[in-house]
């Protein structure tokens, strides 16, 4: 797909990764204990310094699986109580792991574009390659936040890593 | 699927994830911000620096840092230092890739004509500025370099790519892949340079051609367990001219044109786990093999063997505790002729070494306080203490203010300790002098020979000033104790063979050096889609010594000129769409006041190198280079310790190709 055509406002690199973080959360089941009834939201939350702008705010009020979406930007670690989606956008690992670590065995979906996200036990990185953005999986984490992700999303993805089989 | 505005609100939410990673952008890469919470002078070379710069090897890639001075000695060779002090085997410098070592003891600096890799596998090169002894390990006096590779999962599916052009032709290969728990890579990459040419236009013998091949393979054992293997084996020959030093001579030398073939291979596996609560563990190990034949002057063999472990406990009571203990062992074999003579012809040198850091929060988020210190055993000087201590500022998430005070050392090795070579022959000039004069280079007393010391405060500032600007600006002071110069130690009339006066030299630790300097760097996007990175660098060496040995205080003179008072670099990044690069690279590198024998000075010079990049297809990309533009020839250094002649950097271009599939 090439460029935007001349006078179409081309997609920024925030828009994508706000579209990829959609696309990951409709690909994703979460266990059904984790939604107080059918019409609960989906919490979409973000931490960090940088923020995706108004990119990821777009994202509310649409619909996913079936919920709406509710798009939060937490300050604080404790502000990610119900979020069933956290992106992570600090790029400094001094701020994002200890939040990381904090939410172990939690039924969240951690995405982030930081370097060596998955690596540091983080379920989904965004990462930059050749001129587009492309997505690896840790799958082991996954499986603590005993989430399930398609097959379809996982064939998508550049790398992953983690349990295979 | 169009992605034009449409009248109901238009959406990254309406697209696929398909057509998501199919959409193209013009990646407007961040300058990796873990370096906003660094204590230290610390600046990245990122993989899209490397691939717009246009550079086709590590030391010019090392150009783009501010306080690192490159100066390209012939097609083959560069002297590369950091904060003053260079030579072709600067040796205040530690260089690292992938953690291994590439300093080599046999001339204590790093051989540059047999450190390469591919460079599409850089992932990136950390610059820290500085002492980083207490973390690195000693040697590390001005700073560290790591060269840090791709992980292979980053490297998949195959690359070829090949340039040709007036001084260098280049083909590479790699095929990426997954097994059965993680990720390969293997590659294979060779290269022929052309010779450049001496201060009178006569072509030099500098030619360099090499063929390397390497592997990379990544895995997961269970969850929290990752393992890395990776190895290279490499050879080729290069060359050199020597003005070898000739009693026979009327001149007192003889051109020689000589043949150096180069050898090697090393493997490296490395090992992280995390605990449950959180600590990291890393365990490294390497075995190097190195074997250099300079034809009828000197061979060597040498075999190197490390082991490093460090522990990263999760933070407790504010404490970011890390810690760590490593050995290496290398044995050599050395035979020389010539102008040559290294005795033992066999030795093996021991090093151990232990770090402990901590990183306090005086207070959350805003003041922390960093205190390491690093513990080494050596086989020359026996225990060695580098201390550092940190503070950083952080007032407002976009500054940061940091200070640092530390020690650190630079431990004798193979060449200071058993190198006896032939330096220069002066014609005799009657009737004050003769008789030509042999001055050699002979050893020292076996543990005369102490460490090198450095002291050194910096103060730095870093601001994001915006999502579009950001500077980074240092500043130092460094007194240095016990530098090696060499010293008159004995003269003597021979009267057998050809009648000379033999003029002995040998290392002392008797000049003292401050230095004060200033390093900042911007990193600015005035409109989408370009980026300008001016960088700058100001350093003032006063180098004196109490000796009245005039050998001593020339030598302490020669220090004051072995770095230029100030460089400066502006590189432009245009992006116009994905699919063209347009680059420019203007550098200025001030003069320098060491002087060769035949009186050569190197002046300052301003050169630009330019690149421009298309990709008619996403898998293919094109460019075309040219380097050194702005003037045909100029000298960058004058060649110290062994007699080369001097070289000159030509104006050169080459054209590239790169098919990704």
């Amino acid at each position: 797909m090439a460029a935007p055509a001349p006078g179409e406002t081309p997609l920024s690199e925030a828009d994508l990764k706000a579209g990829l973080v959609f696309n990951f959360a409709r690909y994703v089941e979460w266990p059904a204990s984790e939604f107080a009834d059918p019409d609960a939201p989906l919490l979409l939350c973000q931490i960090g310094r940088e923020k995706l702008g108004g990119a990821l705010g777009a994202l509310d009020g649409r619909h996913l699986q079936g919920r709406p979406v509710k798009v939060r930007l937490a300050a604080a670690p404790e502000e990610l109580q119900a979020c069933h989606l956290v992106f992570f956008s600090d790029p400094d690992p001094h701020q994002w792991l200890p939040v990381l670590r904090a939410l172990a065995g939690r039924a969240v979906l951690t995405v982030s574009d930081a370097d060596g996200f998955i690596d540091a036990g983080g379920a989904i990185g965004i990462v930059a390659g050749e001129g587009r953005l492309q997505f690896e999986v840790n799958r082991d984490a996954l499986d603590r936040a005993r989430l399930r992700a398609s097959s379809q999303m996982l064939k998508l993805a550049r790398a992953v890593i983690g349990r295979r089989g | 699927m169009a992605l034009s505005a449409r009248a109901a609100d238009p959406g990254p939410a309406d697209l696929s994830l398909e057509d998501l990673l199919k959409t193209e952008i013009v990646t407007v890469s961040r300058k990796p911000e873990a370096l906003q919470a660094t204590a230290a002078a610390a600046f990245v070379i990122t993989r899209e620096d490397i691939e717009r710069s246009g550079v086709t090897s590590i030391p010019e890639a090392l150009r783009m840092a501010p306080g690192v001075q490159v100066a390209r000695i012939a097609n083959n060779r560069w002297a590369v230092t950091v904060r003053g002090f260079n030579g072709r085997f600067a040796n205040k410098l530690l260089v690292l890739v992938d953690g291994r070592s590439i300093y080599s003891p046999l001339f204590a600096g790093v051989l540059w004509e047999f450190e390469d890799t591919l460079l599409e596998d850089v992932e990136r090169i950390e610059v820290i500025r500085g002492p980083g002894a207490a973390i690195w390990g000693a040697n590390a006096v001005n700073g560290v370099i790591n060269i840090i590779t791709r992980k292979a999962r980053d490297t998949q599916g195959d690359l070829v790519a090949a340039s040709a052009g007036s001084k260098e032709a280049f083909g590479a290969a790699r095929h990426g892949g997954e097994a059965a728990d993680g990720y390969y890579r293997v590659w294979a990459k060779a290269f022929s340079r052309a010779p450049s040419v001496d201060l009178t236009g006569v072509q030099g013998n500098d030619s360099w051609r090499a063929g390397r091949v390497g592997f990379r393979r990544d895995w997961a054992a269970g969850t929290d367990r990752r393992w890395m293997l990776s190895g290279e084996a490499y050879g080729g020959p290069t060359g050199d001219r020597w003005n070898i030093a000739d009693l026979a001579s009327p001149q007192g030398y003889t051109p020689t044109d000589i043949t150096e073939k180069g050898s090697g291979a090393h493997l490296l596996g490395r090992g992280e786990w995390t605990s449950a609560e959180g600590t990291v563990s890393a365990l490294q190990s390497y075995l190097d093999y190195q074997d250099i034949n300079v034809e009828n002057e000197i061979q060597q063999t040498r075999t190197t063997v490390d082991i490093d472990f460090q522990r990263h406990a999760p933070v407790t009571a504010g404490n970011d505790f890390v810690w760590g203990l490593g050995y290496r062992f290398s044995k050599d074999d050395v035979q020389s002729q010539g102008i040559f003579s290294f005795v033992p012809e066999r030795s093996s040198a021991n090093l151990a070494s232990a770090f402990l850091q901590d990183d306090y929060a005086l207070v959350p988020d805003k003041l922390r306080l960093i205190a390491g210190a690093r513990v080494e055993h050596n086989s020359y000087t026996g225990w060695e203490l580098q201390p550092n201590l940190r503070t950083i500022w952080t007032p407002t998430p976009n500054q940061s203010f940091w200070a640092a005070v530390s020690r650190a050392v630079r431990t004798p090795t193979r060449a200071d300790e058993n190198a006896q070579v032939d330096l220069t022959v002066t014609p005799a000039s009657p009737p004050q002098v003769p008789l030509p004069v042999l001055t050699r280079n002979i050893p020292a007393p076996s543990g005369r020979i102490r460490s090198e010391k450095v002291r050194t405060l910096e103060v730095g500032y870093r601001q994001q000033l915006d999502a579009a600007l950001s500077l980074d600006l240092t500043a130092f002071l460094s007194a240095y104790q016990d530098l090696r110069s060499a010293q008159l130690a004995s003269q003597q009339v021979i009267l057998t063979g050809i009648p000379h006066i033999e003029e002995d030299i040998n290392p002392v630790n008797a000049v003292q050096a401050h230095t004060r300097g200033v390093e900042l760097s911007v990193d600015w996007r005035p409109v989408p889609g370009w980026r300008l990175q001016p960088s700058y660098s100001y350093l003032h060496i006063h180098a004196a010594t109490s000796s009245t040995d005039p050998l001593v205080q020339f030598d302490a003179a020669g220090v004051g000129g072995s770095a230029p008072l100030q460089e400066w670099t502006l590189r432009s990044a245009w992006t116009p769409s994905s699919r063209q690069q347009w680059d420019l690279w203007l550098r200025h590198v001030g003069a320098l006041e060491n002087a060769d024998e035949s009186g050569t000075v190197i002046a300052a010079y301003t050169t630009l190198d330019a690149r421009a990049a298309w990709r008619p297809r996403p898998a293919l990309e094109l460019s075309v280079v040219g380097q050194n533009l702005l003037q045909a020839r100029h000298a960058e250094f004058v060649p110290d310790l062994l007699p080369s002649v001097t070289l000159q950097v030509q104006r050169s271009f080459y054209i590239k190709a790169k098919y990704q599939f």
